[in-house]
């Protein structure tokens, strides 16, 4: 057709020169020209011939193809001189980039002008075309970039990209390059990812083809060469500085220069080169770290490490291992400085705290909290709180030293501060989450506070409630009850005893008219206990109270009946005690005694020396204390024993006991009432008995009460579940459980299943 | 006078005064010096109460026991009219 060609000659020195030199500007006239020489070609009617402009719009069919035609392979052939300067000139590299760069930046621009001039072909003849299923013909603007694609990029992506990988592994080798070529390189190559099926949308393909993919296979092979080559010359530190500073570089590359798609990819590629191949090489330094408490490169190492899947494996299980030998170092130096256990407990809490410390400090800061982290120092704590030096004969041993290490704490003798009574309370609490036998802690905690209460020798009422209110939350109103009613009871007591004195008073002002009086009445202040809650034991010996006392014990014992009907004393005459002042030397001391030396020394008013027999009988003590008792009072010298006696023994019938009348000490308070060791010794073995005793009714209470529930029960569940029910207060050991089921089966709470195997049932 | 007390510090244990042979509540057969099933601490609230018929019981449990309709206000063991005793 002719038209064709005459509306081809119109707008080709138009398009050349849109391509070619742009910047020399086009008048609007021919910017006009131009389009309108589109629109008139495109708008003709395919039937009417010659006849441009006659027929109406509304008719006439829209030309196109041949104009789209023409287009096209002037693109092509402006595409193709490119691309033969390219290789007379035999660019490479730099050059190369830049030449790329450049014709691309124009061409871009020109073809974005071209799609506004043949806007109308775009409209309608493309339009139509597109929407009857054409494939291959696209807007104008897309056309000439499947026009660069085919002809340009065909030819030249390969040194192109070899172009640019080569500049960045120039900038890795910390040399200053133009970014911008790669950037532009990069946006050009994802611009060409243009979906076939439909153009207005764009794929990834050609940047993931050709550069992401081969960029990423540098990249592997760069840090696969450099790792090595810098491991072999720098220490593991380094290294992790090393990759630190790699990842954050190759982070910025992103920004600046490429997709940021390829960020995920290119990290993933450099952690495995850079961190999963020298894993091996890395793990073993952790000790050498940790050895060196290098908190910074400890870090650094969790954060490197924790960038590759399984990295830190091996690192909890080596922090583990460190924690717990730490701990058990530290309690092994205290066994060997003192051999007195008892003395040593507050140095054995104080190392673990401070190893405790230590460590919760290290994974807060060093590994972030990490829950791994958190685990294995854990249990590095419960392995070396139960089982180090001072408690090898079994796991009950470091309950009881932190019991004695509160009691320390808690009584008036200690030198802490209030302040730090409550951090130390608070630490306690942090080891007392290790201990697994909490039942004996339990225990020997609530002696110590029946023992500091019953003697006034708790510093503070409030430190002494909140470590009351601290366990409470640990492990629950059980298991502080009986230690909150003791608490209880020492309140009662003192209203008990402020209502007998009021009573004692009102008394005397009424006799006041009258003979005698409550003169004689002895200053009586009593602790009455509630028997279920205090872990005393009753008396060993039998009493009689002197007669200073027996007015005295009468008038309240009538008092307490009067009030409390229903109720029944019994004295614990072993915890009771009184001060004596004494009149007969030349200085006037005050003897602390307990109520049985009391009974002993009183009977000195009547006499100076009395037989054991005399003694014996008019006290009423059994001859095992009263041994103990007099014991004190010769080592005081407060008594002594005709030599005559010393040869037949303490205690044996006919020594005779003497006043010491020469009696001196420097003290005005002397104290007579001494606990005597032996009994602190026996007296713990008796509380480990004790625990022992209480467990099998815990263990029985625990099987009854799951057996109830279940009615029938294999016999390896019912073991597993009463072991979770009591893991909270202690770790029942098999063979005990076998037993307490043995038990239930005589007593016929429970029965064996028969025909099945192992199954027990609850008998109703 | 050598020595005069110018103090004296007792401690005692006070318990329910029941027959000490046979001080279990005869409804819960718990020891009265423990609670009864309703208590979880034993002590000055969970007392054992008299009847004048002489049997004690936990004075919750009978308490309990004679708002049952069934029980028609006697006691467990003897069947008498529960008359709390008179102090």
């Amino acid at each position: 057709m002719g038209d064709i060609e005459a509306t081809w000659a119109i707008l080709h020195p138009g398009v050349d020169q849109i391509l070619n030199r742009l910047l020399d500007g086009m008048s609007y006239t021919n910017w006009i020209n131009m389009y309108t020489t589109v629109y008139n070609y495109c708008a003709m009617g395919s039937t009417s011939g010659g006849a441009e402009h006659s027929g109406s719009t509304s008719t006439a069919m829209v030309m196109g193809a041949q104009l789209y035609k023409n287009l096209r392979s002037h693109l092509n052939a402006h595409l193709n001189d490119l691309v033969l300067t390219a290789q007379r000139d035999n660019l490479t590299g730099v050059s190369l980039l830049q030449f790329y760069t450049q014709n691309w930046n124009s061409y871009t621009t020109a073809t974005t002008y071209l799609n506004h001039i043949f806007h109308y072909l775009n409209r309608h003849w493309v339009k139509r075309e597109i929407d009857e299923g054409r494939k291959e013909v696209y807007d104008i603007y897309t056309m000439s970039l499947v026009a660069w694609r085919n002809n340009l990029f065909a030819k030249v992506h390969r040194p192109v990209l070899k172009a640019s990988l080569k500049l960045i592994e120039q900038q890795r080798d910390h040399n200053h390059i133009d970014t911008a070529l790669i950037k532009l390189v990069t946006e050009s190559f994802v611009s060409l990812g243009i979906d076939e099926s439909m153009s207005s949308r764009s794929t990834m393909d050609v940047y993931n083809q050709y550069f992401d993919q081969p960029f990423l296979e540098a990249t592997r092979d760069y840090y696969y060469v450099e790792s090595r080559r810098f491991l072999a010359t720098h220490s593991v530190p380094e290294y992790l500085k090393h990759i630190e500073s790699r990842l954050a570089e190759e982070s910025a590359r992103v920004q600046v220069y490429l997709h940021p798609r390829t960020a995920g990819p290119l990290i993933k590629t450099c952690e495995a080169t850079l961190i999963g191949a020298h894993v091996g090489v890395l793990q073993p330094e952790f000790q050498t770290l940790l050895d060196g408490e290098r908190l910074d490169d400890l870090y650094r190492m969790y954060k490197i490490l924790s960038r590759v899947p399984g990295g830190l494996n091996s690192l909890r299980t080596t922090f583990e291992e460190h924690v717990k030998r730490q701990g058990l170092a530290a309690v092994e130096k205290i066994a060997q400085e003192s051999s007195d256990a008892a003395a040593s407990a507050g140095a054995v809490d104080a190392a673990l705290l401070a190893i405790h410390r230590q460590f919760s400090e290290m994974v807060q800061t060093c590994m972030e909290g990490e829950p791994g982290f958190v685990a294995a120092l854990d249990k590095a704590c419960r392995d070396f709180v139960n089982r180090n030096d001072v408690c090898k004969s079994g796991s009950s041993k470091s309950p009881e030293l932190l019991a004695a290490f509160c009691d320390q704490m808690l009584r008036k003798s200690s030198k802490t501060e209030a302040g730090e009574i409550e951090e130390t309370l608070n630490h306690v609490m942090t080891v007392f989450k290790y201990v697994e036998d909490k039942d004996v802690f339990q225990k020997f905690y609530s002696k110590a506070l029946a023992k500091r209460l019953v003697n006034g020798l708790s510093a503070s009422d409030d430190a002494e409630a909140s470590m009351i209110a601290k366990l409470k939350e640990a492990c629950g109103f059980e298991y502080t009850n009986k230690l909150q009613k003791m608490f209880q009871d020492m309140g009662l007591s003192k209203d008990l005893n402020d209502a007998f004195r009021e009573q004692v008073r009102q008394h005397q002002e009424d006799q006041m008219t009258g003979i005698g009086g409550n003169s004689d009445l002895v200053d009586l202040n009593i602790l009455v206990l509630g028997t279920a809650s205090w872990p005393f034991t009753p008396p060993v010996t039998g009493f009689s109270y002197p007669d200073d006392l027996v007015k005295t014990y009468e008038r309240f014992s009538r008092f307490f009946t009067n009030k409390h009907s229903g109720r029944k004393l019994n004295w614990l005459t072993h915890l009771s005690k009184g001060d004596l002042k004494t009149n007969c030397y030349k200085q006037k001391y005050t003897f602390l005694v307990s109520m049985y030396q009391m009974a002993v020394l009183l009977q000195y008013n009547n006499g100076t020396a009395f037989s054991w027999e005399e003694l014996m009988q008019s006290t009423e003590i059994s001859p095992d204390v009263l041994k103990a008792q007099i014991g004190n009072l010769l080592k005081a010298r407060v008594l002594t024993v005709t030599s005559a006696s010393l040869l037949r023994g303490l205690g044996e019938p006919g020594s005779t006991y003497t006043l010491n009348l020469d009696f001196k000490s420097k003290k005005i308070r002397v104290n007579l009432n001494m606990v005597i060791r032996n009994e602190m010794r026996q007296e713990a073995d008796e509380t480990h008995k004790h625990v022992e005793e209480d467990r099998k009714h815990l263990i029985q209470a625990a099987i009854v009460r799951i057996m109830k529930t279940r009615r029938q029960m294999k016999y390896q569940d019912l073991m597993s579940e009463v072991l979770t029910q009591l893991s909270t207060r202690f770790r029942p050991k098999v063979p005990d459980i076998k037993k307490c089921i043995d038990i239930l089966l005589e007593k016929e709470y429970i029965e064996r299943r028969e025909g099945e195997k192992d199954v027990f049932a609850y008998v109703a | 006078m050598k020595v005069t007390i110018t103090e004296w510090h007792g401690a005692a244990y006070w318990r329910w005064n029941t027959d000490e042979d046979d001080d279990i509540c005869g409804i819960c057969r718990h020891s009265f010096e423990a609670a009864c099933p309703d208590c979880q601490l034993p002590g000055d609230n969970c007392p054992p109460l008299w009847g004048e018929c002489s049997h004690v019981y936990h004075m919750h449990c009978i308490h309990k026991w004679i708002s049952q309709e069934a029980s028609k206000g006697q006691c467990p063991l003897d069947r008498q009219p529960w008359e709390d005793k008179r102090a």
